[in-house]
Parts: C-alpha cells; sequence; structure tokens
C-alpha cells in the first residue's frame, strides 16, 4: 500500500468502524446496496462458470484415462504369469489372448477417442473457459470500483459528521470559523466524489447486468454445443464398438452373472483367501484329492448322490470353468457344449456355458445397443449356496419360474414367470442347467431362474 | 505384542543373523519362489484394477457434477430471462436428470458387476500375504531348530537329553512349515489361474456400462436442442457465437467502472 493509500485508512478508520457498528449516521442507497448485492451475486456466478467448465473438460479426459488404464491392467491380469520371466518357455498358455487382444482393441478405441476429443476440450478451454476468464478479469476491477465508492461514501460521512459537530457548536472562536469553513469544502468535496461513483455504479452496474447476460447467451449456447459434441462423439464411437469378445446384447448384471457363473465361491474355496479369520486353518475337508466347490460341500459331505453329482475332482472343475469361460465367445456353441459335457463329466450335470449361444452372432451396433437398453427387467438373483439337500431328490419335485425364460438354443425349455415346471433332474447347484419338462415340452433351462417348491 | 509373540520374532531375528554369517543353511525352496513371484505380479496387476475402476467412477461422478453446477450457474445467469426461453431450465433439467438418473442407475451395477467384484479379489491378498508372512516365519524357524540339530549330532552334549528334544522341535517346525507351505504351493496356482474368469467379466460390465453411459448422455443432451433457435447450430458451426462473445465482453470492458476511470 502506499503512503498515500494508508494515511487515507487511518484517517478513515474511526468512521469505519463507525459504520461497522453502525454509529451515527450513514448514508444509505437502497438502489446501489441492490445492485451491489447483485454484483456480489454476478462475482461467485463467474468464478463458479470458470471453475466448473475447467473441472468439466478435465474430468471428460479423466473418464478416458481411467478406462484406459483399467482395460491396461485388465490386459496385465489376463496375459499369462511366469515366474520366471526371463525364460520364454515358462509361459504357459493359461492366461486368456482373446481377452488380451479385446483390451487392446477396447483401449486403442477410447485412445482414439481421447485423441479425437483433444480439440473438442481444447474448445472449452479456449471459448468458455477463456471468455470467463476475461469476464472473470474485469469483474475484479469493477470490484475495485465499488471499493473506491465505498471509501468515497465513508469520507463523506465523516466530512458531514464533522460539519455539522462544528456547526452545532454554541460559541465559535476564531479556530472554529477556520475549522468550520475547511468542513464546509471537505463535505463540497467529498459529496461531489461519492456521487460521482456512487452514480457511476447505479447506472453503470444495471448495464453490465444486462451485457453479462448477453454475454452468458452466447457462451452458454457455445458450451452446449461443444458438450453435445462431445457426447456425440462418445456415443458414435462407443456404439460401433465392435469387439467380438463382448456381447453387448445382454443386460450388464445379467451377462455378469452368467459370466461369472460360481467362480467366487471357488475362489472363496481356497482357504488362503481366508487366512486371517481362519487362521488358517482349513475347513475340515482333506486338501488333497477332490475338493469340493463351497457351494456344494454339504454340512456332511458324505452324500452318496452329492458326490456322485456335484463332486469333481479339482483340477477337472478349474478346467470346466475354464472351458466355459472360453466358450463366451466362441461362434460354435453346440459343439462347444458337447465338448464340455464329454470333457467335464460324463453326466449331463455338466454346466453348459449360459447365454453364450446365438447373441453374439447378432450384429453389434444400433440394435445390440436398443438391446442393453431395453432388457430392464428384473435381473435373476445372485447365485445362492442352497443348503444340500438331505435326501436324494424326492419322486415329483417341481419349480415355480421366477422370471421369464426364452431359448436361447435347441434344447432350452422356454417358460414365462410363474410357470410351474416338473423338475426331470437337477442338481444342487441352482448356477447349474437343470431340465425340466412343463407338459410335454421337455428342456434345459438355468437353475437360477426358478425356485423350487417345497 | 504378547510375550511369546515377541520372544519368537527374537530368535527368528537372531536365525537370520546366523544364516547371514553363514552358520546357518537356508532352506531355498525354487518352486515356491516361482509362485510367490507370480503372485507378486497378478497382487500388482489387481492392486491396480482396483484403482482404475475406483477412478472411473470418480470422475464419471466429478464429471456429471460439475456439470449440475454449471447448470446452476447458467440458471442463476440467465435470471429472469431464462425463463422465457427455457432453454437454460431444460438444460438444468437434462443434465440433473442425468446425474439423478442414469448416474444412479448405473450406479448399482457398476458397483455390483465391476468394484465389488474386484475390491472383494483384492480384499483376498492380504490374507495370502499374512499366509506368506507366516510360511517364512516357520521356515525361519525350522532353518534355526535344523540347524541346532546338526550342532548337537556334531557335538554331542554332555545333556543327552537335548538331542532327542530337539530333534522333536525341528520335525514340529517342519511340519509346521510344510503345512503352510504345501498349502500355498497348492493354492496360489490355483487362485492364479481362476483370476481371469474371476476378472473377466467386470471387464465387459464396465465397457457396457461406459457404452450406456454415452448412449443416454447423447439423448438426454440433444433433447435440449429443440429449445434453442434452429439457426443457432449454424451460428455455432460458423463461430459467430464467439464473436458475439468476444463483441460483449469488449462491450464490458469499455464501461467505464471496469476500468477506464
Amino acid at each position: 500500500m502506499s503512503w498515500k493509500g494508508f494515511q487515507k485508512t487511518v484517517v478513515r478508520t474511526p468512521q469505519t468502524v463507525k459504520a461497522r457498528f453502525n454509529m451515527g449516521e450513514i448514508s444509505k442507497d437502497a438502489i446501489y446496496i441492490d445492485a451491489e448485492r447483485r454484483f456480489q451475486e454476478l462475482e461467485t456466478e463467474t468464478k463458479k462458470l470458470h471453475d466448473e467448465s475447467k473441472k468439466y473438460s478435465d474430468s471428460i479426459n479423466n473418464i478416458l484415462t481411467h478406462q484406459i488404464e483399467f482395460s491396461k491392467a485388465c490386459a496385465e491380469i489376463y496375459r499369462p504369469i511366469s515366474g520366471r520371466v526371463s525364460d520364454p518357455d515358462s509361459f504357459i498358455q493359461e492366461g486368456n489372448p482373446e481377452g488380451i487382444r479385446a483390451c487392446e482393441e477396447y483401449e486403442s478405441i477410447v485412445h482414439d477417442l481421447q485423441e479425437t476429443l483433444a480439440p473438442e476440450l481444447e474448445m472449452i478451454e479456449s471459448r468458455v473457459i477463456k471468455p470467463a476468464d476475461e469476464l472473470l478479469e474485469i469483474i475484479k476491477v469493477v470490484r475495485k470500483t465499488a471499493q473506491k465508492r465505498d471509501h468515497k461514501q465513508l469520507d463523506y460521512d465523516r466530512h458531514r459528521l464533522a460539519l455539522k459537530k462544528l456547526q452545532d457548536k454554541k460559541d465559535k472562536t476564531l479556530k472554529d470559523e477556520k475549522a468550520l469553513y475547511k468542513a464546509e469544502n471537505d463535505v463540497e468535496q467529498a459529496t461531489q466524489d461519492y456521487n460521482y461513483f456512487n452514480e457511476l455504479l447505479k447506472n453503470e452496474l444495471p448495464e453490465l447486468f444486462r451485457l453479462e447476460r448477453e454475454f452468458i447467451k452466447p457462451l452458454f449456447q457455445s458450451f452446449y454445443y461443444m458438450q453435445l459434441n462431445v457426447f456425440y462423439t462418445l456415443h458414435e464411437r462407443m456404439q460401433n464398438i465392435d469387439i467380438g469378445y463382448f456381447d453387448l446384447t445382454l443386460d450388464i448384471e445379467d451377462s455378469f452373472e452368467a459370466k461369472r457363473g460360481t467362480i467366487q465361491a471357488e475362489v472363496e474355496a481356497l482357504s488362503i483367501t481366508k487366512f486371517k479369520t481362519t487362521g488358517g486353518r482349513r475347513p475340515g475337508v482333506s486338501k488333497y484329492g477332490n475338493k469340493p466347490l463351497a457351494i456344494e460341500a454339504g454340512p456332511g459331505g458324505k452324500k452318496p448322490l452329492a458326490i456322485e453329482e456335484g463332486y469333481k475332482p479339482r483340477p477337472l472343475e478349474v478346467d470346466a470353468s475354464k472351458s466355459k469361460y472360453a466358450s463366451g465367445k466362441t461362434f460354435t456353441p453346440a459343439s462347444e457344449k458337447a465338448g464340455i459335457t464329454t470333457e467335464a463329466q460324463k453326466t449331463i450335470e455338466a454346466p453348459p456355458p449360459p447365454y453364450s449361444p446365438a447373441s453374439t452372432l447378432s450384429p453389434p451396433g444400433s440394435a445390440s445397443l436398443a438391446g442393453i437398453a431395453k432388457s430392464k427387467g428384473p435381473a435373476p438373483p445372485p447365485p445362492k449356496p442352497k443348503p444340500a439337500r438331505l435326501s436324494g431328490n424326492p419322486a415329483v419335485e417341481t419349480v415355480t419360474a421366477l422370471f421369464d425364460y426364452e431359448a436361447q438354443a435347441e434344447g432350452d425349455l422356454s417358460f414365462s414367470t410363474g410357470e410351474v415346471i416338473e423338475i426331470v433332474t437337477r442338481t444342487d447347484n441352482t448356477n447349474e442347467w437343470w431340465i425340466g419338462k412343463i407338459g410335454t415340452r421337455q428342456g434345459q433351462f438355468p437353475g437360477n431362474y426358478v425356485q423350487i417348491n417345497h | 505384542m504378547s510375550w511369546s509373540g515377541f520372544k519368537k520374532k527374537v530368535d527368528r531375528a537372531a536365525t537370520q543373523v546366523m544364516m547371514k554369517t553363514g552358520q546357518v543353511e537356508k532352506t531355498n525352496d525354487r518352486d515356491f519362489e516361482t509362485e510367490l513371484r507370480r503372485y507378486r505380479t497378478m497382487e500388482t496387476a489387481a492392486t491396480k484394477l482396483q484403482k482404475e475402476a475406483k477412478g472411473y467412477l470418480d470422475s464419471l461422478r466429478a464429471m456429471t457434477a460439475s456439470q449440475m453446477r454449471i447448470a446452476e450457474t447458467i440458471d442463476a445467469f440467465y435470471g429472469d430471462a431464462g425463463t422465457r426461453d427455457g432453454v437454460s431450465r431444460s438444460y438444468k433439467k437434462a443434465v440433473e436428470d442425468l446425474d439423478a438418473e442414469t448416474i444412479k442407475a448405473l450406479d448399482g451395477p457398476y458397483r455390483k458387476c465391476v468394484l465389488e467384484p474386484i475390491s472383494r479379489f483384492n480384499a483376498y491378498l492380504p490374507d495370502i500375504n499374512e499366509c506368506i508372512k507366516k510360511r517364512q516365519n516357520k521356515l525361519t524357524d525350522y532353518d534355526g531348530l535344523r540347524a541346532k540339530v546338526k550342532k548337537l549330532t556334531e557335538k554331542p552334549d554332555k545333556d543327552v537329553t537335548k538331542l532327542p528334544t530337539s530333534e522333536r522341535e525341528a520335525e514340529l517346525a517342519r511340519s509346521a512349515y510344510e503345512t503352510l507351505n504345501t498349502q500355498l504351493l497348492d493354492e496360489i496356482p490355483q487362485l492364479i489361474d481362476l483370476r481371469v474368469p474371476y476378472l473377466d467379466p467386470s471387464f465387459e460390465a464396465l465397457v457396457k456400462i461406459q457404452l450406456r453411459f454415452c448412449a443416454e448422455a447423447y439423448s438426454r443432451m440433444a433433447q435440449v436442442q429443440q429449445f434453442l433457435d434452429a439457426d443457432t447450430r449454424e451460428q455455432y458451426a460458423e463461430g459467430h457465437l464467439d464473436a458475439r462473445v468476444e463483441e460483449v465482453l469488449q462491450e464490458i470492458r469499455g464501461l467505464s467502472i471496469s476500468g477506464t476511470v
């Protein structure tokens, strides 16, 4: 602060204090006060606009970056993991090459998208953020002017007060007369200054508000179109996504459940995954040989039927889940299905890949997108571990459909919600495919679409 | 830490020092080391996956949040004038819907299909690390006791009961170590094998969620267009809007309150 400025501040202090505590006579201009209030609003709003539009373009960029990174991390997961990286022979083909390819494809799409959007976001920067920035600068200047007016008002009040005091004095000395004269002059000067700034602001602030509205309209319109463009580009690019690896026709949660199957239970059956809670003690199962799925491990674990149907040798189970997984993107579902059956188990209980057939054959694109959007029906419940039944299958068992099911492949049984299905064969695992019949129709259906009638 | 825990720690530290100086032979289990390296690779990848999954959701939220605030600001700017043409209102409504419906609707599936499975998978890792640490401790115990037995065999002590006692202790330590070791050797590869089927569905879910978000965001945004004049699009494309912004800015600068005083 300059010396002059400092001096002024000191002289004004008593009046500032008085004004703060609302003492004495303070001039108030209702019109100005209102204008000032609006100006304050404008100030905060402009600041907000500036900050938020910046944040906005940043977060769009972030969304894309995170997707790229996510897909990179996925590729890392899919890559075969070797304990001896320097030895190429140690890489067993246990990873997920199709997955890696899908990751790379997706990554390149998103990367491309990010590059396409870069000029668009750049435009937000240069055409929205920058003007807002400039406006902010102007507003700062205006704020200064308003401050000046406040100071002038203080001076005006101060001088007026001084003059009044002198005038009220009963018997004036020569010195007082002199002071009176000076005070009159001061008041004159201060009034002029104050009026000038007060009028200026009163006249021009509304003008500023008007211009501000003028300003915001085209700004908003451009911002809107930029935004629309960004979303359009995103939408279009994403819609044309054509990675055979993904089945885009199904509902998010449905296909997630279907693809996932019992994998969580399988992993959680590994005792190291809950080492802390169990203190490393194995659940009362032998660690070699046949390792039951947690889901199927009944409390007794000794029923002959369960062993026959549900218990599988551990390595085979891993195999089955892998091939189930692999068949998710194959184009020859029928043969794959058969392959699993022979490979995993000779019995019919082998889980065929749920939902995989047919869907990948439909052309991706707008149709598939519509499919995603429209499938809003109730999602099947998450797989719940069913308590193993203590007796064998009862004579005739029926189940009630919880959801509509439409045949996905030949040999499937279609039904609608509420229909009662007679069980032909079923397992204790609701995530497998059961066989049942309605009237004369017989076929397979997913066990988690129905509820068992007791 | 308990007293016995502390004692174990001191014993192990001593054994480790002796290993360094070569007095105690260190067991090298190459198979385990290999598996451990594989596990570490997977751990890194899984951790990164979790971080990115969270980051995606956060930035999606950040975007809609700032969109909403921008809409509010613009609505405030327009003031009463805005209600006349309804643009700012409909814009505000569009972004609010986007936030309230689209994001909320996608939030559930995202959590269920992406965030939670990945977090759950990551939650296994500390337990496994604990197990690995414990195996290492047991191995150190065993190495230490084995060295003791060896020393007693080479230089028999006056107390004849000492050797059998140590032998028994070493045997106990060996079985403790081997239980953990086989458990880890058995299960880590299984976990590594299961990682792809476990985490793969989430990737597809993420792609679909992104797809759906884009589709909905666009369709909601596009609705606002009907409230704008037909030629606004042209004006935007030809840069008239920017020129107008610049023009008004110039006008504002021309006001005497903004610096010409």
